[in-house]
């Protein structure tokens, strides 16, 4: 990624970030709120394709791969699925698979349902699916579409200890087949387990790129609050701390 | 599926076998019987515009509530019908006496009007602002308005006879319809659901959001200017024949939705068939229920489609 640019109503969402990925990274994307994470994600899902600079893909630039090429090579969970209607997990896996010709279509919907121990839902209605559930079939979508780039919006942001703890497992089966991960996440610690590089935007710029050990000392300045550093069965975790007036 | 093709031929049956004039049935092989007139030059056009007519509205709709992301969404959401209604007012207005050169003049103005209002529309959708899904929805809004402000404008100086045609007009009907509705109706009809069933795989994804849309690989905006751009014309070419005949594009699609669920390879000839049943219903209640007298078919739809309408809204409220 190379010198991202991104404007909207005259005002940069994005400005000139570079940053390079080298296959099978895991990295995690961090900063504020509307530090430009998710604009940087549909950047690279085409969504937004009026960006300047460059994104290169095993040196082929992005913008020149047809939607197809593309939805073969970089997968997408969104936060929240944008609709109004009641679309069934059937129906919505069939449709993941959209990029994609030929006849394997039934086994690996099945695969990534198991993936993502939702097998058992096929007939039910997204809307109706605890918030956990609806996580987890929306990443066995992506993974339907057999990317070698997984892109996730804040994938436990709705997810209990347990399904969380399961999603970091799954995250690192797919590390070992050389998927290359970006989770954008705000509670970053269940996945520093994966040894992420670390991807930190600040008002749309590049505020910081390195591990987390580069990183965790930056954090107090990145999002403007104070943070504690813990260190649990020689992992490290960093947690917010504040002090309310009482 | 296989009863709704059962109801279309009871539908299509029943359309040509009643009527305000109960027909000699001997006489109808005969073209230059009274009986074989009416059944030939009155009844088949009127029962296929009316098929052709039903579809296409129904299947428009269910392709706006795609595309808008918005249940509430109809064929005429974005001001098409006003448009037209204006046009056809116009037309109305300045043929001065009705008469047979009427049936010409009005659904050129109505197709004009609904023109105007799609390319309003459409300016607006290429604009910076347009990009948000609902600030399309709220300028049809206000187009809509706009032109009904005109309607109103045009049958305050129009004398009573003319307003009448237009009120009458506005109502919606198929009582006109002869082969020359037919000869064109039909063709951009069958084009239309040909094109939009080739495109049921991209409503499947455009129905799972934007965003997934583009990352599970699918074109979203040529597709999705294809689609309003297609859509838009067959609506102005269905009012420019019918009149706005309310509540088919609305209700339809939410009727099919409920028993065939979402993947369009399914649900648009679902919406087609449905929709030219009921419409082929409302007008046959239309042409008997107060025979001789003929009532506008707009009327049967909206009256059917409310109450049908409020059910559903009423049921959602009780899954939440």
């Amino acid at each position: 990624m190379e010198g991202l640019t991104l404007v909207r109503g005259g005002r940069p969402i994005l400005s000139d970030v570079t940053f390079q990925w080298n296959p099978g990274d895991t990295t995690i994307l961090i900063g504020p709120n509307g530090a430009g994470k998710t604009s940087l994600l549909r950047c690279m899902i085409g969504m937004h394709a009026d960006y300047r600079g460059r994104i290169h893909f095993d040196g082929r630039d992005l913008r020149s791969f047809t939607p197809r090429q593309r939805a073969r090579m970089i997968g997408y969970v969104p936060q929240v699925l944008d609709t109004d209607f009641n679309v069934d997990v059937k129906s919505f896996m069939a449709s993941a698979r959209y990029a994609h010709s030929g006849n394997r279509h039934s086994a690996i919907i099945k695969e990534s349902l198991a993936l993502t121990e939702t097998t058992h839902l096929p007939d039910a209605f997204l809307d109706e699916l605890s918030g956990g559930e609806r996580s987890r079939v929306m990443i066995a979508a992506a993974l339907a579409q057999e990317p070698k780039v997984l892109l996730l919006d804040e994938p436990n942001a709705h997810l209990d200890p347990k399904h969380t703890a399961d999603l970091v497992r799954l995250l690192s089966r797919l590390h070992g087949q050389n998927m290359n991960l970006v989770v954008v996440a705000h509670d970053w610690n269940p996945f520093l387990a994966l040894r992420p590089q670390v991807l930190a935007l600040s008002r749309g710029e590049l505020f910081h790129s390195g591990n987390w050990e580069t990183t965790v000392n930056l954090l107090p300045e990145l999002y403007g609050c104070a943070f504690t550093e813990w260190h649990a069965s020689d992992q490290s975790r960093s947690y917010p701390t504040f002090e309310i007036d009482s | 599926m296989v009863s709704l093709v059962v109801l279309l031929i009871i539908a299509v049956a029943l359309g040509l076998t009643h009527g305000s004039t109960s027909l000699e049935w001997g006489q109808v092989w005969e073209p230059q019987s009274t009986a074989g007139r009416i059944f030939w030059q009155l009844r088949m056009p009127r029962v296929i515009v009316a098929l052709g007519a039903g579809s296409a509205l129904a299947v428009a709709g269910l392709v706006f509530q795609v595309l808008f992301m918005n249940r509430l969404a109809t064929p005429f959401t974005l001001g098409i019908a006003t448009g037209a209604s204006f046009g056809a007012s116009v037309s109305i207005w300045l043929a001065g006496v009705p008469g047979l050169f009427m049936t010409v003049t009005t659904p050129i103005g109505a197709f004009a009007g609904a023109g105007c209002s799609v390319a309003l529309v459409w300016v607006f959708g290429r604009s910076r602002a347009g990009h948000e899904r609902q600030s399309m929805l709220l300028a049809g809004v206000a187009v809509s308005f706009f032109f009904s402000s005109l309607i109103l404008f045009v049958q305050a100086i129009s004398s009573y006879a003319q307003s009448f045609q237009i009120i009458r007009w506005l109502m919606g009907g198929i009582a006109v319809a002869g082969y020359r509705e037919t000869s064109y109706l039909v063709p951009a009809a069958i084009v239309f659901l040909t094109m939009v069933m080739l495109h049921n795989r991209a409503l499947d994804l455009l129905l799972t959001g934007e965003e997934l849309a583009h990352a599970r690989g699918l074109h979203v905006q040529r597709t999705k200017q294809r689609l309003f751009l297609l859509t838009s014309a067959m609506v102005a070419i269905v009012v420019s024949v019918t009149g706005p005949i309310g509540f088919v594009g609305l209700v339809v699609p939410h009727m099919c939705r409920l028993v065939i669920g979402v993947r369009h390879r399914l649900l648009v000839p679902a919406v087609a068939l449905a929709g030219g049943v009921l419409l082929v219903f409302c007008d046959l209640i239309a042409r008997t229920a107060m025979s001789p007298a003929e009532l506008p078919v707009g009327v049967f739809t909206s009256m059917i489609g409310a109450p049908f309408f409020f059910i559903l809204l009423l049921r959602q409220q009780m899954r939440h």
